[in-house]
Formats: structure tokens, C-alpha cells, sequence
């Protein structure tokens, strides 16, 4: 049982890092139905501000709060491209993603160590449990403000934005605003996300966001078959996702096709998914 | 109150408005008939401001609107479309959908939403109608009929004391039943304020009694005024 | 609804603790267990992984298990591996290829030893810090001496094209390195970036336009593309000079960094880490034999004649 506990520890570990990756999707695509490429490329931009913060002597947790912003900044450009432009979404997100390659690997170079940098963790490296229990309140404050502000008159109009813009309208209040305001915040949870991960693994590479998006949709999507609060379950899907990964990894699973089961995976849940609505409309039927 | 100053609306070729020359006092109830394509749901989008006329003015109190943005004009024009899915936001309660309209009246902020719910909704409105709707607050308001779901929407279009109240065809999605329910509630509701209301309609015997004036469009030329 | 969530979780858990007990309790201690963790699949990083097994089996014969993952490029996915490797007690070495799998290994493993080939700059990233239990082999080839060759081999030129993926830390180096041996003898530079291998084609299009030869690092999106830049450059008439593309034909000479001894020359310091017991910080890091390999074929289409100079010094092919 010894050898099993890390195993379980890790896939925590990575699962709340992910968490904050899935609500971002979950409010982009699921409440925005705003469907944001872009959130694989603040990834990476999150994880290079917070590498270059760290290496320029700032707090870590200043670094995160920076690679937030910065976050925040790229998720306000891809509005702005979208609804003051015109731009259609998905290439609005693309736009930015591409751009931001260059702009993280500017900043955060190609690969970076951040040897003896002080991060949120490195504090806490004599307990086996200290990571976990950070990296699980971290998430889990995250979760919680977002279940209070989906409460909040401005989080009624957010919601209400990416069902109906022209009820928001209605209201007199700005469509573009709201929509631009959802995706800064998914942007930021995304470049949080980042900046976690590059203190946690103790590196920023240029090609650290790759598969992000995919990941995170597939725990969007376990999430929402468990749904109760989304941003709870935010947490499990991510959990789920990663212990999954953890069985292929563990299965020795030929790596060539790990993809694949990912995307097996959201199919199956799709068909289930599926399955499921049948049967409440058949009961309903009855 | 309001007032349109030779309004034209052009697609083009197209003149869907053509030299509109009108008057919306308060406590006005004016219905607006014609043919499909005659220019009244054009008429009433250049009002609320999902059109920008082609030429023309439109004057609220004498002041010139009509480059105001549909938000901003929400303020003090209200507008309910033939959808009943387009006033209100399916997946939330009729009470979250309530509370959330209160917030045309002012800015939105950080406190909880619901607090708003205008409670006084429920004995004044809700319980005379009898139709029981008072019991349906928490359910989805997608979940309700199409006519309990356009009477919400009425309720919550006037929630912030508009000068108009612009109903397209609200009546074209319901049965019999519910359209003679609704009337009935359109009149009821409106005749003690001091809001203006414009409703276009096909249902024009039904709903002659709601009304002082009728207009009628005629390929997009104001035929009576 | 709470209850499916606990049953699909607990299901779960179950099905990994099933895996991970069944797999691990083989009894190891006359057997020695590897765990290699490759970056992505490349040809570079491919012949890596063959040199390093084919040596190991030799070292240890059939004492040795292997537990090979790859990240598929992913470094979450990395970083997964190596949490399960650090759990996994029965492992006792591990191999990393490339720089993303050596920096997941560190930081989840701290005490059992790590082994590396197909990095660049080992000192940059921190490997080699007090007590620090990683050793390998890198690729950082010499730099210097490959361009002296170059412009001994083709004096005529005054501009290359320096072709690479701004997003790869290897190249990044070697550039660096190449920009300083290049403005030390006189030749000019420009860069080209293609930050994907979509992007290739158009970076070896402007490279071939601007430049009289096109001068490729140790780059693995380059490196996987290797075919359109040669045909561009062909067409073009403009020769490549290339560092371990591992491709044969093709470029005029290539500073060949042989991959396959890079990984010989890991296995081999894993050994002397796990049999004879030598601490990885007493192991210096080995750099690795690199070869100038010419192309016949190349030197009869430009016209060119290796000089006496440096006949000891190149291999033909």
C-alpha cells in the first residue's frame, strides 16, 4: 500500500492544478458558450510570466498574482477581438494563442530552471501532504468565490450572457462587456493554472500548454456527467482525468496511443451522456 | 413623449420605413396592424434601438435618441418579442428571472442577486391573476408554458417603470385559451400605469378593446394615424 | 447524483490500486528496474532510447527490466510519469530524454539517480547542483570548431541562414553559440524561425532567399521536417549544414551528433551509478562524440573539393 499512496498523492496534486484549467473551459465554453482557444495559450503565458517573476527575485505569490494579470490582459484582447471586431470566436482564440507563443517564449524563454527560486511550495517540502493541502485549498478557494460571484447580480448577467444576449440587452446592459469580462476571467484561472504548475514542476517550457485544452475539456466533460455545482465538480472531473491518465500510465499503455484514449474517452462520455437523457425522457414518457 | 421625425429604414434597395411621422403620448395603448413584411416589427426595432434609422429622428421629452445603443435605451423602453424565450433566461427560476430584471434599474454588483426579487410582485400581480403562477416561482421558467412564461415577461419588462412598453406579437406562440388569458392580463396590467404601450398584433378583433389608437402599416408607409 | 461520483471515483482507485499492486510485487532483488522517460517521439530522441537499451541489456543482461513512458510532448503528461515513477520503489535508476523529461524527473525525484542524453545545457537547467543525484550525457556539440570547418569548406560565403525553432531550448543554445562563432570569423547572419513544423517550409523559403548557406542546430521540429527543407534548398542550390538531423542524405556536411552513443554513453554511466555504487556527482557529465560527416553527392553538385586541411578531420558519405 506504501507504493500506492504517491501515486494517489500525484494524481491529486495534478487534478486540483488542473481544476482551476477546467472552470476556465467551463466558464468560456459552458457559460459563455464561448468556446476559447486561447485558454491553452495563457497557459503557457501564465507559466512564463510567473518563470520570469520568479528568476527576478519577486514573491511567489506576486509572481501568480502577475501571471494572472497577464493572463487576464490576453482573455481582454480576445474579446476585444471578437466583439469589437468581429472576429469569429474560435479564430479570435487562435489569433492570440499564436500570438502568445512568441510573447511567452520572450519572456519566459524556450526552457527555463528555476533552480533555487523560492516558490509557493518550496517551504513546505518537508511534508509529504503540505503541497497537496495548499494545492486543494488553492482550488478550492478558487471554486468557492466562483460559486459566490455566479450568486452576484454581475454573475446573474454573466450567466444570462451566454444564454440569452438579448434579454442582457433588455436589461440595458453591454453584451461585449460581459463577454469580454468571462473570458478574462477564464483566461486568468488559466494562467494561474500555469504559474501553479511551473512552481510545482519546477520549469517553464515553451511547450508546457500542449494538450492542455484537450485535458481540460475531457475533465469539463466528466465533470459535467457528475455535475451537481460545476465548480465543485470542476475539482473531480480534473481528479477523474487524471486518474485515468494515471491507469494508462501505470498500464504501460503503448504512449503512441494515449491520445487516442483521451479522445475515446470524451466520446464515451458523449454516448453516455446520450444514453443518460434517454433514459430521463423515457421515464418521463412512462 | 416620443416622437418620430420623418424616420426612413433602408435595406438597400429595400425601403422598409418609409417618411414615419408619429406621436407616443403616456397612457397611450396603440395597436399597429398590417401584412407580413409591412414594416412593424421594423417600426418597433428603430424605436428600441436594434435599428438605426436610415434618416430621421427620434425624440424622447425632445431629446434626439435615436444614435443611443439598444442597451442604453433599455432603460426607459422595454420591449417584449413574439419568442416567449426571448424575454427571460430558460434555465433559471421564475424568481432568479424576476429578481434579475430589477437590476435594469440600476448597475449590477456584487450583492446576491436574489435579494432583489421584488417580493410585493407576488401579492400585487401574481395571487389577483389567479392562475396560480405564485407557485411556480422556483421552478425554471423555461419549464412553463408559453403563455405563463410571456405574462413573467410583461411583469418583468415593467418592472422599472418604463415610458414604453413595445410588445411584438406576443400572442402569436399561444393557444386560444392562453391569448384570451393574456389579453386580459395586457389590459389589466396596463391600464393604471402611466407607461405608453404599443402591441402588434394579428389578433385584431380579439384585442380591440386594449386600445385608443390603431395604426396601420402598409409596405412601410404609416397608412392611419 | 453524489453517490455516482463516489462509486465512479472509488472504481477507479480501485482499478489503479489493482494495477499498481499487481505490477510491483514481483519480488526485484536480483533484478534491476529501469524507468525511462522519453520527452516525445523524434527520430533523435528515438535513436537515444535504442543506444541506451541496447547498452544497458549488454551492461546487465537479462538482470535489467525496463519500464519505458513517453510524454508524447505533453509536459503535464511528463510530469505524471514521473510522479508514478517516483512511486514506484522498485525502480532504482532512471533514463530521461530530452530537457522536459530530466526536469520532470528532478522535480519529483530527489534521491535515486537519473541519467540524461539529448540535453543541451545541463549547467543552465540546474542539474548539476551540490548533491544532486543526475548525471548523463549532453548534446552540445563543438560549436567553434564546426564553424572554422565551414568557412574552411566553403570560403565564399558571407551570409547563412540560421534555421531553427525559437521555441526549443537546444536550439536556442546552440544558436547562441553559433552567433558568436560566426561573427568571430567574419560571417553574417540571419535568423529564420518556425515555431512549428507547418511553419518550415516558409522559413526555409525566406532562409534560401537571403542567405548563400542555411545552417540548421540540433532542432527537433526542424529536424522532423527535414525533407521539404532539403527539397527547398535543393532547388535553390544552396547548401545545408546541419547538426545530427540524423538524416543521411542531404545536407553538404553535418556536425553529426551520433544519438545512438549518446544513449551508449548514458547506459553506461547508469551502470557505474548502480553496480559499482559511484556517486552521480563524482560521474562528470560526457559530451559526445561528434563526427563531420560530408555528402559525396553534395560536393559534386556545388563544385567543391575538400581541402588537403581537413582530410583527417571529415568523414565522406
Amino acid at each position: 500500500m506504501l507504493s500506492f499512496l504517491p501515486v494517489v498523492v500525484g494524481i491529486l496534486e495534478r487534478g486540483f492544478i488542473g481544476a482551476f484549467i477546467v472552470m476556465a473551459i467551463y466558464l468560456a465554453s459552458r457559460v459563455m458558450k464561448f468556446d476559447d482557444f486561447s485558454i491553452e495559450g495563457t497557459f503557457g503565458l501564465g507559466g512564463a510570466v510567473v518563470a520570469w517573476s520568479l528568476l527576478h527575485n519577486t514573491n511567489p505569490w506576486l509572481a501568480l498574482l502577475l501571471g494572472c494579470i497577464a493572463g487576464g490582459i490576453s482573455g481582454c484582447i480576445t474579446g476585444l477581438l471578437h466583439t469589437k471586431l468581429g472576429l469569429n470566436k474560435l479564430i479570435a482564440g487562435i489569433v492570440v494563442t499564436t500570438m502568445l507563443f512568441s510573447v511567452s517564449i520572450n519572456i519566459g524563454g524556450a526552457n527555463v530552471a528555476l533552480g533555487n527560486a523560492p516558490t509557493v511550495f518550496s517551504a513546505l517540502h518537508n511534508s509529504s501532504f503540505a503541497s497537496l493541502i495548499l494545492l486543494a485549498s488553492m482550488a478550492l478557494a478558487v471554486a468557492f468565490i466562483f460559486i459566490w460571484y455566479m450568486k452576484t447580480e454581475s454573475g446573474f448577467i454573466l450567466k444570462s450572457t451566454g444564454i440569452n444576449e438579448q434579454f442582457v440587452t433588455s436589461l440595458g446592459k453591454s453584451v461585449p462587456l460581459y463577454i469580454t469580462l468571462s473570458l478574462i476571467m477564464a483566461n486568468a484561472l488559466s494562467a494561474l493554472a500555469g504559474g501553479i504548475f511551473v512552481q510545482y514542476s519546477g520549469f517553464f517550457s515553451a511547450f508546457g500548454n500542449v494538450g492542455i485544452l484537450i485535458a481540460a475539456l475531457a475533465g469539463c466533460m466528466i465533470a459535467e456527467l457528475i455535475a451537481i455545482n460545476m465548480f465543485i465538480m470542476a475539482l473531480f472531473g480534473s481528479i477523474i482525468y487524471q486518474l485515468i491518465i494515471a491507469i494508462t500510465i501505470e498500464l504501460q499503455v503503448e504512449p503512441s496511443w494515449q491520445k487516442l484514449i483521451t479522445g475515446l474517452l470524451i466520446v464515451v462520455i458523449l454516448v453516455v451522456k446520450k444514453l443518460e437523457n434517454k433514459k430521463i425522457k423515457g421515464s418521463v414518457a412512462a | 413623449m416620443i416622437n418620430l421625425e420623418n424616420v426612413n429604414v433602408e435595406f438597400g434597395e429595400f425601403k422598409a420605413l418609409h417618411n414615419i411621422n408619429c406621436s407616443i403620448n403616456a397612457k397611450d395603448f396603440i395597436l399597429i396592424l398590417g401584412h407580413n413584411g409591412a414594416g412593424k416589427s421594423t417600426l418597433l426595432d428603430v424605436i428600441s434601438g436594434r435599428l438605426t434609422p436610415s434618416s430621421g429622428k427620434i425624440l424622447r421629452n425632445n431629446v434626439d435618441i435615436s444614435l443611443l445603443s439598444e442597451a442604453k435605451r433599455a432603460r426607459f423602453i422595454s420591449r417584449v418579442f413574439q419568442n416567449t424565450n426571448m424575454g427571460s433566461v430558460a434555465t433559471m427560476t421564475v424568481a432568479e428571472n424576476l429578481a434579475m430584471a430589477t437590476l435594469k434599474c440600476k448597475t449590477a454588483g456584487f450583492n446576491f442577486a436574489i435579494k432583489n426579487f421584488p417580493q410585493q410582485i407576488v401579492e400585487e400581480t401574481l395571487k389577483p391573476l389567479g392562475l396560480r403562477l405564485e407557485e411556480l416561482l422556483n421552478t425554471p421558467i423555461g419549464k412553463l408554458s408559453g403563455g405563463q412564461r410571456q405574462i413573467i415577461t410583461i411583469i418583468m419588462a415593467t418592472l422599472c417603470e418604463p415610458d414604453i412598453l413595445l410588445l411584438d406579437e406576443p400572442t402569436a406562440a399561444l393557444d386560444p385559451v392562453s391569448t384570451e388569458n393574456l389579453l386580459q392580463f395586457v389590459h389589466n396590467f396596463t391600464k393604471n400605469r402611466n407607461m405608453a404601450t404599443m402591441m402588434i398584433t394579428h389578433a385584431e378583433q380579439q384585442a380591440k378593446f386594449l386600445a385608443n389608437r390603431t395604426w396601420v402599416l402598409q409596405k412601410g408607409k404609416l397608412e392611419s394615424n | 447524483m453524489s453517490k455516482k461520483i463516489l462509486a465512479l471515483l472509488l472504481g477507479l482507485i480501485a482499478i489503479l490500486a489493482a494495477i499498481v499492486l499487481l505490477k510491483r510485487n514481483k519480488p526485484s532483488a536480483d533484478h534491476i528496474t529501469i524507468g525511462i522517460l522519453q520527452t516525445a517521439s523524434f527520430p533523435a530522441l528515438d535513436d537515444s532510447m535504442q543506444g541506451f537499451i541496447s547498452e544497458i541489456k549488454k551492461e546487465l543482461g537479462d538482470k535489467v527490466i525496463i519500464i519505458e513512458q513517453n510524454a508524447q510532448g505533453s509536459i503535464m503528461q511528463a510530469q505524471a510519469i514521473a510522479s508514478s515513477f517516483k512511486a514506484n520503489k522498485s525502480i532504482s535508476g532512471f533514463y530521461a530524454i530530452a530537457t522536459p523529461a530530466v526536469q520532470a524527473l528532478k522535480s519529483e525525484i530527489k534521491t535515486r539517480p537519473i541519467t540524461f542524453a539529448a540535453v543541451t545545457d545541463p549547467i543552465g537547467l540546474h542539474l548539476r547542483e551540490e548533491g544532486s543525484n543526475i548525471t548523463g550525457a549532453t548534446d552540445m556539440a563543438d560549436i567553434e570548431k564546426q564553424i572554422s570547418i565551414l568557412k574552411i569548406l566553403l570560403p565564399n560565403v558571407k551570409k547563412v541562414a540560421l534555421l531553427y525553432n525559437p521555441g526549443e531550448t537546444n536550439s536556442v543554445i546552440l544558436v547562441k553559440q553559433m552567433k558568436i562563432a560566426l561573427e568571430k570569423y567574419g560571417i553574417t547572419y540571419q535568423d529564420n524561425g518556425a515555431n512549428s513544423q507547418a511553419d518550415v517550409a516558409a522559413a526555409a523559403q525566406h532562409a534560401v532567399q537571403n542567405a548563400q548557406a542555411v545552417l540548421i542546430p540540433t532542432d527537433n521540429t526542424i529536424a522532423s521536417a527535414f525533407p521539404i527543407v532539403r527539397q527547398i534548398a535543393d532547388k535553390a542550390n544552396i547548401p545545408i549544414i546541419a547538426t545530427g538531423t540524423a538524416e543521411k542524405e542531404g545536407p553538404l556536411m553535418q556536425f553529426g551528433v551520433d544519438y545512438f552513443q549518446s544513449g551508449v554513453q548514458a547506459a553506461q554511466l547508469m551502470k557505474k551509478m548502480l553496480v559499482d555504487g559511484i556517486k552521480p556527482m563524482d560521474l562528470p557529465i560526457v559530451a559526445p562524440t561528434s563526427s563531420i560527416i560530408i555528402s559525396k553527392k553534395a560536393l559534386e553538385k556545388y563544385g567543391l573539393e575538400i581541402p588537403d586541411s581537413l582530410k583527417d578531420s571529415v568523414s565522406l558519405m
